[in-house]
């Protein structure tokens, strides 16, 4: 539980932090109080120097618009769940809903969400991937492109960002009339979840038209089950359906987190739990 | 780098590290030390401050990332003098036991008041989900935490003002020394420094079971700071640490010790094998903690891996790993207690014969303050002193002087800081604490030694750990005939100081719980493995004995298909039949164990248990109730009967008084408080015998330099029918002698002077002849005309020790829900009857209390302490791996009380700061079972998880699919 010695810098501007993380050896600290576990834990090695972002108070920003609402990548989770805009957003609130120490509220970013993914991350990682929200990604001098949470989680994470390259904030689409929804499940309140669901559904002549179902916590990132998602578009949410989906988890492939010393057949058991109590939910059933 | 930010409202600034953690700043460069560290891992909430506002674990956080910003630590709270809202009420509402987790509890509810001043029970709770306390459970910070919204709402609190001159004897009188808590400024262990004090960090094996090849430490030696590194090649003249309970009724294994007096245990560091991860190897002392630390990685050792063997019944098979080779097949004792062959006969003979295998599972104290020592020696004077945060600061002069260093006892001081709280962890003599003594003295400068959270989860003592076959047999009308135990203690790699205390005696003559069974026996074998020792826990030894019984019980209800409770009521001791041989070596004192149980059901509505199930599955849960009754041996002890169980130290109370010429008094108690507020109920018991007030008394501990001539500590539930008993004979005995004094002075006969109010009144002539206790004291400070034979000055020792322990009962009653989907339990009621006989303080009997069910909630639900089967590692070393019930996991607890006084000492006071544990986690689970029974479930071991109630329910055949909700 000793930290190993390392170099620290704070810059005042985007491009010193982007010119600083070109270096391999540099690691970037997003204001989430995380890192210092890995940090005590040995299990982030920071290699010679950790650039921090708390000087660009530009990047703890919550902005709205007309059809989304982009949060900074310093932003806490205090900030958001206190935001007028959280009431549009019903599977954020949730998600947030489900963390209660106001030391990790007060104290977690979203960058921490994406660079982390910690347990207490993993609703609002998960609440970010069925809003199909999008990563925006600096490198510096104006450079930038954009991937979705999907893309990211699915893909390599933050592994695979580029030298030089840092998000910068996270852009969430107005859902429009998508019902969305976050249910988790503690075997003991004030432990830490051991999975949730992040649903996002929206039907059309009774049917379902669109459907994201993000699992979170019991695994490492968030994780779409696609199988599920696929057999239930175009049916109706009935309780055959949902039925019929509840044997498809079985078909998924999960691959659980290890630090969980869950039976892997419980966890489908609660997977399962958690599917069915989502779509049968009346805010996924309007 | 150059660090500034502003703490409460004042600039500091310092150089620092990029890797130093704000609460080492707080603590070490402000010195604001009331910011505690506890997990150091942002689980236990100890080191929560205000950050721009915000409750923040100033442990999860660097220290450069604070640059600027405004921090308030509980040294900021107060303003002009006066203490902040939630300290008063935290002191008001006794939230507060040790105190070691009471600053960050409070700077964290800051936060939820300054925005919402009308918070629910509720909503508090999920507020401290961040925020654990091991000690007096929650439920009075929940009514704290209210009563100081209210005070900030603006509402008057009415103070109930005790009545003038009534007893002070049952009342609720405000504990002392708390205000030291609420505020920060106690200094714990860790809060300490002396001049020129050095650090010291203590290598650990990282193997279970090992060969130590070598030991290079020359890297380390060369590192920035370091002064020496030290290795068992160092220490060759430091002896074992020694174990004084060696029972003489059977053979015993224990190690040699060179004193030839009294057997061994392990060494300060291990020099050829490893045998348990806790083993030490190495010590650096270094100019700083952090510097010995980054040195200690430095030391490289090889090591021949062993095979390991951490389960007590596969060590004691032949071929099994060998531990010791002074303990044939890793056994250290077996032995038997109760007539095996009556009670093999009684088992033959009747009816019903229910089997059950359980496993009491091995817990972690983890007390939140983790341990540590600092010790210094001053050559010229060869005066050694060490301050630790230990519950037994005597039995360290004694044993460590004696035999471990060779030092004279007259050249030992112990004393004892402020201490976070114990659990039984910190009852016990450890290697490291004579080392650190023996560096400082080796350095000739002080060393300082505070231990990790993760090196505690290694060398701490750990407890429980016991596998029970049980038999009870019965009559098919519920009568109980016999019950047998063999079991298996498997109490790790050492003996501790008191290993077989726990395991034989009070496991042993406790198993037949309330109840009458005239045929019973306990077969046990106490055996190594490498594990972490084992040494007592709260509720040590009756917890194991009262879950045995009372799930023996409910599973022989079951058998013959009776109300548990009524087969609970035919067996009990009946009131008329105290005292009660129950045949394995208690007498029980008193009690009414019927009427407990029956105001326990009563107050759960047993009644309507059938109507309370349909309508929980109406909600798709399972509602099930358990009760857990109880009787616990408690007020250790008779010296003599404790020598008969093989422990080689006198148990006597005892009390130094003395009542200065001022008229004030002073009481020095053996006694060792950690939470259990000795120094107001001690002082209530000495106010009332001296028919003063509390305010001229003083109670004093916590040093081995006091007057007093040896002090048998607090462990076991018996400081205040024991040292408390005491302090009550101490002023007894200066009155007696301010009665004779007076006699002499007023020229009348002894029997017509009258001892009232302070005061000293010949009878005859009351106008004129009286004088105050203190008039007294002073004409015996002057001595100018004693009465011929007396001593000059009012004071006086005294000692009690009593006939027989005494016996604390009850019987709690849990209501559980258990989900049918999930499977997870939601403990929805619990209700408490408890005896504690005379009580003196209310409510620091019931926080003492809280503090008892939330542990055995914790251990029926989730506690257990996690090893790797392939290299004997501990996994569950912080508390994300080691869960401990949180705020939200607990019900409002119901606490009632009845009074059975004890004969065993004239207070009639019965234990109270243990006893109340074992019930518990019997009652937790007898209610899962009953949830579970039409699922044909008969028992599950505990740590009660939902995957294994969702094992249990799929085993048998039933549907795992989720249920169908509409």
């Amino acid at each position: 539980m000793m930290i190993q010695v390392f170099d620290y810098i704070a810059p005042d501007n985007l491009e010193g932090v982007c010119r600083q993380i070109k270096d391999s050896n540099a690691q970037v600290l997003v204001g989430d109080q995380a890192y210092v576990s890995l940090l005590k834990k040995g299990t982030s090695h920071v290699g010679g120097l950790l650039v921090s972002l708390k000087n660009l108070p530009d990047l703890a920003g919550i902005e709205v618009g007309r059809d989304y609402v982009s949060l900074g990548v310093t932003t806490t989770f205090a900030d958001i769940k206190n935001h007028e805009f959280l009431s549009t957003l019903t599977v954020l609130k949730e998600a947030l809903a489900s963390v209660k120490d106001p030391h990790l509220l007060n104290n977690s970013t979203i960058g921490g969400v994406l660079y982390h993914c910690h347990i207490h991350h993993s609703p609002i990682a998960g609440a970010l991937m069925v809003l199909n929200a999008v990563l925006q990604i600096t490198s510096g001098e104006n450079a930038s492109r954009t991937i979705s949470v999907d893309e990211f989680f699915s893909g390599s994470g933050v592994a695979g960002l580029l030298p030089g390259e840092l998000i910068r904030s996270v852009r969430i689409p107005a859902p429009g009339a998508m019902a969305t929804s976050y249910k988790e499940i503690k075997v003991l309140d004030g432990k830490r979840p051991i999975c949730g669901l992040a649903v996002a559904v929206s039907r059309k002549d009774e049917r379902v038209d669109f459907i994201r179902l993000v699992l979170t916590s019991c695994v490492n990132a968030p994780l779409r089950l696609a199988k599920t998602e696929g057999f239930l578009i175009n049916k109706p949410l009935n309780d055959k359906q949902i039925d019929i989906a509840l044997g498809l988890i079985d078909n998924e492939v999960i691959v659980l987190n290890d630090t969980l010393q869950v039976k892997q057949e419980y966890l489908y058991h609660l997977i399962k739990v958690l599917l069915r109590n989502s779509l049968q939910s009346p805010q996924n059933q309007t | 780098m150059k660090l500034s930010l502003t703490i409460n409202g004042k600039t500091v600034a310092s150089d620092v590290e990029a890797r130093d953690l704000l609460v080492d700043f707080l603590r070490e460069k402000a010195q604001l030390t009331g910011t505690k560290i506890g997990c150091n891992s942002g689980g236990c909430g100890v080191c929560t401050v205000l950050l721009d506002g915000k409750a923040t674990k100033s442990c999860q956080v660097l220290a450069v990332e604070a640059e600027g910003k405004k921090i308030t630590t509980i040294e900021g709270l107060s303003s002009n003098g006066e203490l902040h809202p939630l300290q008063k009420a935290f002191w008001d509402n006794f939230a507060v036991q040790n105190g070691f987790s009471t600053p960050g509890t409070i700077m964290s509810v800051v936060e939820l008041l300054s925005q919402n001043l009308n918070p629910t029970d509720e909503e508090i709770k999920q507020w401290l989900s961040g925020n654990l306390s091991r000690e007096n459970g929650y439920q009075q910070v929940v009514e704290a935490v209210k009563a100081a919204a209210a005070t900030m709402r603006g509402e008057t609190i009415t103070e109930v003002s005790e009545e003038a001159g009534s007893s002070p004897l049952g009342k609720s009188i405000k504990t002392r020394k708390t205000e030291e808590l609420v505020t920060g400024s106690a200094k714990f262990i860790a809060d300490m420094s002396l001049p020129g004090m050095l650090h010291a960090a203590i290598l650990q094996s990282p193997h279970g079971h090992a060969n130590i090849l070598s030991i290079d430490t020359s890297e380390a030696e060369a590192m920035p700071g370091v002064v020496r590194v030290f290795t068992g090649k160092d220490t060759q003249q430091v002896m074992p640490m020694p174990v004084i309970w060696v029972p003489p009724f059977t053979e015993s294994h224990f190690l040699p010790h060179p004193s030839g007096i009294v057997p061994g245990s392990h060494s300060v560091f291990a020099t050829d094998k490893v045998r348990f991860v806790g083993d030490q190897l190495a010590a650096v002392v270094a100019e700083t903690r952090q510097q010995a630390y980054d040195a200690l990685e430095k030391i490289k050792v090889d090591y021949e891996a062993l095979p390991i063997v951490l389960d007590a019944e596969e060590a004691i098979k032949e071929g099994a790993p060998q531990l010791h080779e002074t303990a044939p097949n890793n056994i250290m004792i077996h032995t038997v207690f109760g007539d095996e062959e009556a009670t093999q006969k009684a088992i033959e003979e009747s009816e019903v014969v229910v089997e059950q295998r359980i496993y009491n599972q091995r817990l972690m104290h983890n007390t939140l303050e983790v341990r540590g020592v600092i010790a210094q020696h001053d050559p010229a004077t060869n005066q050694h002193t060490i301050w630790a945060n230990t519950q037994i600061p005597y039995p360290h002069r004694l044993l460590i002087s004696g035999y471990v260093l060779g030092i004279p006892y007259n050249k030992l001081r112990v004393i004892v800081p402020y201490m976070g709280e114990s659990n039984g962890c910190k009852g016990n003599l450890y290697p490291d604490t004579p080392l650190v003594l023996w560096m400082a003295r080796e350095l000739g400068k002080p060393v300082k030694w505070v231990d990790t959270r993760a090196g505690f989860s290694r060398n701490t003592a750990q407890s429980r750990d016991q596998v029970q076959y049980v038999k009870i047999a019965g009559t098919r009308e519920g009568k109980i005939n016999a019950l047998t135990c063999r079991a298996y203690s498997n109490v790790g790699a050492y003996p501790v100081i008191n290993a077989p205390g726990q395991p034989l005696a009070l496991i042993g003559r406790s198993i037949t719980g309330a109840y009458v069974i005239p045929n019973a026996t306990y077969d046990i074998s106490v055996v190594y493995t490498n594990k972490v020792p084992t040494a007592p826990m709260r509720g040590s030894g009756r917890a194991e004995a009262i879950f045995l019984i009372e799930r023996a019980i409910e599973r022989f209800a079951r058998e013959i298909d009776m109300d548990p409770a009524e087969v609970r009521r035919l067996n009990m001791v009946k009131k008329d039949q105290f005292p009660f041989e129950n045949g394995l070596g208690w007498t029980y004192d008193s009690g009414d164990y019927d009427n407990t149980l029956n105001i326990a059901l009563e107050k759960a509505g047993y009644d309507s248990l059938g109507d309370l199930k349909k309508e929980a599955l109406s909600r798709n849960k399972l509602l099930g109730l358990g009760i857990g009754s109880y009787v616990a041996v408690a007020g250790v002890g008779n010296s003599a009967k404790m020598g008969g169980e093989g422990l080689m130290s006198g148990t006597w109370g005892s009390a130094y008084i003395h009542i200065a010429p001022s008229g004030e008094v002073a009481i020095t108690t053996g006694a060792q408080p950690h939470g259990q507020s000795q120094d107001t109920t001690f002082a209530q018991i000495a106010a009332q015998e001296l028919q003063i007030p509390m305010d001229y008394i003083t109670i004093q501990h916590s040093d081995t330099d006091l007057p007093i001539y040896y002090g048998q500590a607090s462990y076991g539930s018996r400081s205040l029918s024991v040292e408390g008993a005491t302090v009550q004979k101490a002023c007894q005995m200066v009155i007696q002698k301010a009665r004779e004094m007076a006699a002499h002075l007023f020229k009348m006969p002894l029997d017509l002077i009258e001892y009232k109010e302070g005061k000293l009144i010949g009878t005859p002539a009351p106008d004129q002849a009286v004088m105050t206790l203190q008039q007294i004291a002073l004409m015996l400070w002057f001595a100018w005309d004693v009465p011929q034979g007396m001593a000059p000055g009012l004071e006086a020792t005294a000692y009690f020790d009593p006939e027989n322990f005494n016996f604390p009962s009850g019987t709690h009653v849990a209501i559980v829900e258990v989900d049918r989907d999930t499977c997870a339990v939601d403990l929805v009621r619990y209700i408490a009857v408890d005896d504690f006989g005379v009580v003196v303080n209310p409510e620091v009997v019931r926080s003492q209390t809280h503090g008892n069910i939330l542990l055995g909630i914790s251990q029926a639900l989730a506690e257990e302490t996690q090893y790797s089967a392939e290299t004997g590692q501990i996994l569950s070393d912080d508390f994300d791996t080691y869960s401990i019930a949180r705020a939200s996991w607990i019900p409002e607890l119901e606490l009632h009380r009845t009074e059975s006084p004890s004969p065993s000492n004239p207070l009639g006071a019965k234990g109270a700061g243990d006893v109340s544990n074992p019930p518990v986690a019997p009652a937790v689970v007898n209610a899962i079972c009953d949830a579970l029974s039409e699922y044909g479930v008969k028992h599950i071991d505990m740590p009660v998880s939902p995957e294994k109630i969702w094992s249990v329910m799929y085993a048998n055949g039933n549907n795992p699919q989720p249920t169908t909700q509409s």
